[in-house]
């Protein structure tokens, strides 16, 4: 089995969004439309904090999350909307009507109507390129562009039915090696720092299941 | 989120025609308001068009639905064989009134089988709309309230079909079970919006987006479902959902049924007030509907 998707590191993001600026390049997503945004969330006090400048905020990159159980995909009335094998959920344009239940039925608010071509679109994870880079070890630039543009080392893309280890990032400086999720450096700096299983998090879940995951090290608070 | 108004005329339409088809069941059933049956099936005829018209106008490719067509899980799926069986289903109520001769009381069957068909138009025009990401959809009480509503609307048609056709037998009655509708609807509204308003969403505390301008906040959805209740939706809700949709309908009826022996106007102006009433009632809510309906995770409501 395979379900591609996005572990975020919002440790790392400082909202640069060169992620949307390369998705929107990529992707030639309309003018209003978003396949992917950043959420400012904060300043919010501290824990045990009573009064500002006590506060702390983090940046939110959000898109489709490719979950396990999509919403969307169950009202799609002409199966347009499909969960596919490698576990990313994509749609037939040919086949959607532009009914927007499966805008109605998202939980986060990440499809949109291409007002031209009057089919609903949204994050494919870059599917014209990870296609490509399918079961190489070092996947290059055949990885979705929002990873590929990250600035931080925020954005990790990967199987999850394979492990952390399988999560690669934005290029090194030889332009052809990924980084990678779980690595040590050779000046035994880890690439990214140390989080524990509770510090790794999903949005609200509908029943959907959401795939991808966010770490937030304490003692920074998760908010949902 | 954004108002469909397509689908506010499609569902208010195909709750009419259901709340109809069900009150005919219940007529045949007591044996009474055979002159109500054909202009009855008529105006379900209608609703079912308009509404399947209106319907049609919210999508953006209607002309790809034979392609394809027919996901088994999609409510949409779900309304369109509803309301085919709807349809096969007044073809059928027809013939078996066509056949009954003179003042030959209709079969029991039919009245059976009408009500059922009537309250499974409502339940699946319902069921489209119960959205686990959508808090304020995904509650029993959206069932309740299109049932109260399919009550109100079917009694207050039936009635002024029955005023138009001059059945005295059914007159007073229907009066009274517009009345006992209007009630109903009154209580499931009142519950519904109050239970709306109460509705929690995810909290992350302050938050932002636009990145033209970065520290304008988004709206509270706490506040904006809060809004029907006291605030600027206020108005929507209570004039137009429980006022009009309800009180007006449940009030003329009740008016007719105490003045049953000294009528007051023509037999059916009261019965046309009512019906539009609760139609523009059922409209109004519907739009508060649509106001209220954020997703659990409410940052980037559409």
């Amino acid at each position: 089995m395979t379900q591609l998707g996005i572990i975020t590191d919002l440790n790392r993001c400082v909202s640069c969004l060169a992620c949307v600026v390369a998705c929107k390049q990529a992707n030639d997503v309309p003018v209003g439309n978003f396949w992917l945004k950043v959420l400012r969330i904060g300043p919010n006090l501290k824990e045990g904090a009573t009064s500002y400048p006590d506060v702390e905020m983090y940046y939110l990159p959000m898109s489709c999350q490719h979950c396990e159980n999509p919403l969307c995909v169950e009202v799609c009335p002409t199966g347009a909307s499909v969960k596919q094998e490698d576990g990313t959920v994509q749609i037939d344009k040919q086949k959607c009507i532009g009914c927007q239940f499966c805008v109605m039925a998202c939980p986060y608010g990440v499809r949109y109507l291409n007002e031209e071509q009057r089919v609903v679109e949204k994050c494919t994870l870059c599917e014209q390129l990870t296609s490509q880079g399918e079961g190489l070890e070092n996947r290059g630039d055949k990885i979705p562009r929002c990873v590929y543009a990250c600035q931080g080392r925020a954005r990790w893309f990967g199987d999850f039915d394979k492990g952390l280890e399988d999560f690669q990032g934005s290029l090194k400086a030889d332009g052809v090696t990924n980084y990678r999720l779980i690595e040590e450096l050779p000046d035994k700096e880890l690439v990214v720092k140390p989080f524990t299983e509770d510090e790794v998090y999903r949005l609200p879940d509908a029943g959907n299941d959401p795939v991808g995951r966010f770490i937030l090290r304490k003692p920074r608070k998760w908010r949902s | 989120m954004e108002i469909q108004w397509p689908l506010i005329f499609f569902t208010l339409l195909s709750t009419l025609a259901g709340g109809l088809f069900a009150g005919q069941g219940i007529l045949v059933l007591m044996g009474k308001g055979r002159p109500i049956h054909f202009p009855a099936l008529v105006v379900e005829v209608a609703a079912i068009a308009i509404g399947g018209f209106s319907a049609f106008l919210h999508l953006q490719h209607w002309e790809r639905i034979f392609n394809g067509f027919g996901q088994l899980r999609s409510g949409i799926t779900h309304e369109l064989v509803g309301l085919a069986i709807f349809a096969v289903s007044i073809v059928i109520f027809f013939l078996v009134f066509r056949r009954a001769k003179g003042k030959e009381a209709l079969p029991k069957w039919l009245g059976v089988f009408a009500l059922i068909i009537g309250l499974f138009v409502i339940y699946v025009t319902a069921a489209s709309y119960d959205m686990s990401a959508r808090p304020a959809w995904h509650t029993p009480l959206l069932y309740v309230y299109y049932y109260a509503t399919g009550f109100v609307l079917g009694a207050a048609g039936l009635w002024f079909l029955s005023g138009i056709t001059k059945a005295e037998d059914t007159y007073v009655g229907l009066a009274k079970a517009t009345a006992i509708g209007g009630l109903v609807s009154l209580v499931a509204v009142v519950v519904y919006g109050f239970v709306i308003a109460n509705t929690q969403y995810s909290d992350v505390g302050l938050y932002f987006f636009d990145p033209t301008d970065s520290t304008a906040p988004h709206p509270d959805q706490n506040a904006v479902t809060a809004s029907i209740l006291t605030g600027g939706n206020a108005l929507l809700f209570w004039a137009g959902s429980v006022f009009l949709g309800s009180v007006v309908a449940g009030v003329l009826g009740l008016f007719s049924w105490l003045r049953a022996k000294e009528p007051v106007g023509n037999p059916w102006s009261l019965a046309a007030i009512a019906l539009v009433s609760a139609l523009g009632g059922g409209v109004f809510f519907r739009v508060v509907f649509y106001i209220v309906g954020a997703t659990i995770w409410p940052f980037f409501t559409q």
